[in-house]
């Protein structure tokens, strides 16, 4: 059975890179108990899969990943999927029971560290179309703003200038090209938060922006920060803020929680 | 949550900062204000290596169990952030709870190489602690440093208030509980000090003691401060490593440590006595753990880790008796988990060599060698019980099963080497190349055999029988390494054998640290202040600085390296009791260096033509020469004096109704304090009785 894990990364964990949050990722599935599928020949690795990295310093409470597990699919699977499972060696209806939900979020959860936890379980199938990091669209994301940054600013400000534009053309230098890109059409919107963010010492304005993500097409939220700040004429400081991913979608910007079956 | 004490600022411009986060998984963390003691265990280097050390993860564990007391870690920042904590100065925090190690009660320091001794100056340095003991105020953590290097403490003495003399299992509750009762009742730090190396055997506190030296550099006398300060201090043991503590949690970091595995400490202890190894004497005698507590610690390290990788760890692995029992229970217990085994220091035979194609991928996997020199000869000198039939007939094993490549560990610059023993070298590797034709048909051949030939330059170290070497000048290290490499260009299959060698300087620099005495320390200093740090890191390694330092201070660092030393005089170490004694050592240095080691015994061997086309032929062979090398202690006890610590492999397979104890002071818990006397009283007896059954 795949399943759609959901889960924080929150505080000091921040700090790791996405290759060692994977690891680190293994370590917690292998101490929680479940029984994952791993791949066959001399370097086994589990069936795991991330939605979209997060660099390095950004926070999520809404990041998913697929774990293939060896548990009974009690969901009817096409013989596609049969064939799927078969070439990890596997047969559905040999398989145990899975724990329930609540279970194996429990036996996850106390298997990891403080600032990861595990909130939400799903079985997507074993369909190519459901894997998380192929239908990622867009990503939602809470930035929390120093008091230093755009300085004298307010956050209806930031979103109205933002939002009133038909285009934003962001000058993007790399090592080997120096081109111009219109990121207006990535973003779909930008807006000041109706409740009360997470209380960060001297960041006390927040700014939600929802942007594409994923493989096809990427905004990073810095690149928003970078036009807006060249807009308003100000400086563009790279640590002048904190972000925050609060959900990741796939088109129509349905979660990517929200696509599989709900497990009891 | 704890939020870094770094800002997101520092740490998203420094390299990988998860290094400095602490949150780790089996990380502990307490309430501070309901512990006694904070101590802070580190290690002089960056994350990645200190967190893959053993040692600091059975003190964490020993220490974390005790409710009073919370033990942290420290690693040294890498020179980056440093960089940025002295310019903004930050204070040198735990990863823990993130807060400054100067507010701690101990920083604990582990001196694992001589080459770290800079980055201990490093460390007391960003937490604001003075870097000489004599001007620590009350309320400044206690600085104690423990491992390898305390064998010889004397060049770094002047920066600690205290040494741990051996295994942390032993004393280490009794000097908590002192501390704990001595700040209760609000003794002054020196006070504690004071007691502690004198109530509490293996602690030693060296600014307790002036060195007096004569106008030849040698020292003259060691002079306690205060009458009741013991002259000598003894090596503690722990002497049941079974029920020893053992992390069964064991840390886990976000980054890769270097050692990315589980540890299983099969053993401790060696029973081969090879003359140059340190380890192979200073942890003597040889103490198994049974086999039963290892399977369990195995099983329970891997779930509360969810760790792929297992090793075990030892001096020579192939020396633990149960060890095919212990590799059936792990090859039926990884094969489920997806668990890799590792099997570091096995001797190559049949076999070893069946256990590591069951657990690894022998297309991918390298055989390691470690002959350390090129000739029997040579061999017997340092003690090293392999002989090239051994050597070749390994290899020969290793190419039929499969394996094409091996890499060969040698050391130059031993005593008594000559330009022969260093193309023996040569010729050993081409021999092994050359058997690869003989045992693989050409059809069964998969690529080619490649052969890595890699030296390192002999350091000679306290507490070793080679401890009177003398060692050499950098360029002339250089010069052995060139003879390898031009005898290797001159060989049949040159083109199969790579040679690698290690840079001369640092090894001049090691061997300055191993044998030096307290005359050294203002030049660590010295150093320290002009830049020298991560001087086991080539990158940031500059001897230019210690070759100033070494001249401001005024050293002759020719009188610790090439020297020749005579065994009566008196070493910095000898106030150090490890029970293994002096008299062993000199048997050993003379066994090692005397007359029959000078040459070679050599034999005919006739080899029968294979065919009649062939003629047949005598290959000459060096054998090895008893009366040259010492026996493992299976094999038979030398006497080497650590029979007085009552356990491990000197009370094996005795014989019924001998009982050592009735002839040797045994005191229980470990706490030896045993003359050196009765050890040799002994020796004297088993040779006897050795050469009475012969």
């Amino acid at each position: 059975m795949k399943l759609r894990i959901r889960f924080t990364k929150e505080g000091p964990v921040r700090f790791v890179g996405h290759l060692d949050f994977m690891r680190f990722m293994q370590r917690v599935l292998k101490k929680s108990g479940l029984d994952v599928v791993y791949t066959g020949g001399f370097n086994p690795h589990m069936i795991l899969s991330f939605a979209a990295p997060l660099g390095v310093g950004e926070e999520t409470v809404g990041d998913y990943a697929d774990v293939e597990v060896a548990y009974r699919d009690p969901f009817p699977l096409n013989p596609n999927e049969i064939y799927m499972m078969r070439d990890h060696g596997l047969q559905n209806d040999e398989l145990p029971p899975a724990p329930p939900a609540a279970d194996m979020l429990t036996m996850l959860n106390q298997a990891s560290c403080e600032g990861v936890t595990f909130t939400d379980i799903t079985r997507i199938g074993q369909l190519r179309e459901s894997n998380a990091m192929a239908i990622v669209r867009y990503a939602s994301w809470d930035i929390a703003l120093a008091d230093t940054f755009l300085a004298g600013r307010s956050v209806e400000e930031m979103a109205a200038a933002v939002m009133e534009k038909e285009t934003i053309p962001f000058r993007k230098v790399t090592k080997k090209a120096d081109k111009t890109v219109d990121i207006r059409p990535l973003i779909v919107s930008v807006s000041a938060p109706e409740q009360e963010g997470k209380v960060i010492p001297g960041m006390s304005r927040h700014l939600l922006l929802t942007c594409a993500a994923g493989s096809s097409q990427n905004l990073k939220p810095a690149t928003v920060l970078e036009a807006l700040a060249a807009d308003f004429g100000q400086d563009f400081d790279p640590y002048g803020f904190r972000l925050l991913r609060t959900e990741l979608y796939a088109d129509g910007l349905v979660p990517l929680g929200k696509i599989g079956e709900e497990l009891v | 949550m704890r939020e870094p004490v770094l800002s997101d600022r520092i740490l998203l411009s420094v390299e990988k900062p998860a290094r400095y986060i602490g949150n780790e998984l089996n990380s502990v963390q307490k309430d501070k204000d309901k512990v006694d003691i904070r101590f802070a265990m580190c290690f002089p280097d960056v994350y990645e290596i200190g967190m893959s050390h053993l040692g600091i993860q059975i003190i964490y564990e020993q220490l974390n169990r005790r409710a009073d007391t919370w033990c942290e870690r420290v690693y040294s920042p890498w020179p980056d952030l440093a960089d940025i904590m002295k310019k903004e100065h930050i204070p040198l925090f735990a990863l823990e709870s993130q807060e400054p190690v100067r507010n701690f009660d101990w920083l604990g320091i582990t001196l694992q190489y001589e080459l770290c001794y800079t980055n201990v100056l490093q460390v007391l340095d960003l937490a604001g602690i003075p870097f000489l003991a004599a001007e620590r105020e009350d309320g400044c953590p206690i600085v104690m440093g423990g491992g390898p290097c305390t064998y010889n403490p004397e060049p770094i003495a002047p920066f600690f208030d205290l040494f741990y003399i051996g295994e942390s299992e032993t004393v280490m509750d009794d000097l908590m509980d002192l501390y704990k009762a001595m700040k209760r009742d609000g003794y002054t730090r020196n006070e504690f000090i004071h007691r502690a190396a004198v109530t509490i055997p293996g602690i030693y506190a060296p600014n307790l003691y002036e060195i007096a030296y004569d106008e030849d550099g040698f020292i003259t006398e060691r002079k306690p401060l205060y009458d009741d300060l013991p002259k000598t201090v003894s090596r503690q043991v722990c002497t049941d490593m079974t029920h020893a503590v053992y992390p069964e949690k064991p840390l886990v970091g976000f980054i890769r440590p270097t050692q990315d595995r589980v540890v299983l400490e099969i053993q401790r202890g060696c029973i081969r006595g090879c003359r140059f190894c340190q380890a192979g004497m200073i942890y003597r005698p040889l103490r198994e753990r049974s086999l039963e507590v290892l399977e369990k610690y195995a099983a329970e390290m891997l779930k509360e880790t969810g760790q792929e990788e297992i090793s075990l760890s030892s001096l020579s692995s192939s020396d633990y008796r149960r060890l095919p029992e212990l590799l059936d229970f792990l090859i039926q217990t990884c094969d489920k988990e997806h668990v890799n085994i590792s099997l570091p220091s096995l001797r190559i035979d049949n076999f070893s060599l069946d256990i590591m194609k069951k657990v690894q991928d022998v297309r991918k996997s390298s055989l390691t060698f470690a002959p350390e020199a090129g000739t029997q000869r040579l061999r017997d000198v340092i003690n090293k019980g392999l002989t090239e039939e051994e050597i070749i007939g390994g290899a020969d094993e290793a190419f039929r099963g499969g394996w094409n490549k091996v890499k060969l560990y040698f050391m130059l610059g031993l005593p008594t080497e000559t330009d022969e023993d260093r193309k023996g070298i040569a010729h050993l590797a081409e021999a092994i190349t050359e058997d690869y034709f003989d045992a693989v048909p050409k059809e069964k051949r998969m690529g080619s055999v490649d052969i890595t030939v890699s030296t390192s330059f002999f350091v000679p170290k306290p507490f070793t029988p080679l401890q009177w070497t003398s060692m050499h000048h950098p360029q002339e290290y250089i010069d052995m390494a060139h003879t390898v490499r031009n005898e290797i260009r001159s060989q049949r299959n040159q083109k199969r054998i790579h040679y690698k060698w290690h840079e001369a300087d640092g090894t001049e620099l090691e061997g300055i640290f191993a044998r030096g005495d307290r005359r050294i320390a203002p030049a660590i200093v010295w150093s320290y202040e002009h830049g020298a740090v991560f001087d086991a890191w080539t990158d940031y390694f500059n001897y230019q600085i210690w070759l100033d330092a070494f001249k401001a201070c005024g050293i002759d660092t020719d009188f610790y390296t090439v020297r020749k030393r005579s065994t009566d005089e008196p070493l910095p170490w000898d106030f150090i009791d490890v029970g293994v004694s002096k008299r062993f050592m000199v048997r050993e240095w003379e066994k090692a260096t005397g007359a029959e080691a000078a040459k070679g015994i050599f034999r005919e061997r006739v080899i029968p033509p294979a065919n009649e086309y062939e003629k047949e032929r005598v290959v000459i062979d060096q054998v090895t020469n008893p009366r040259v090398t010492t026996p493992n202690c299976r094999e038979a006890c030398s006497g080497c004096g650590s029979l007085c610590y009552g356990t491990g492999v000197c009370y094996e397979k005795r014989t019924a109704g001998y009982d050592p104890t009735k002839r040797h002071p045994v005191y229980e818990n470990s706490v030896v304090q045993k003359t050196h006397a009765d050890g040799e009283a002994h020796s004297v007896t088993t040779a006897q009785e050795r050469e009475a059954d012969t």
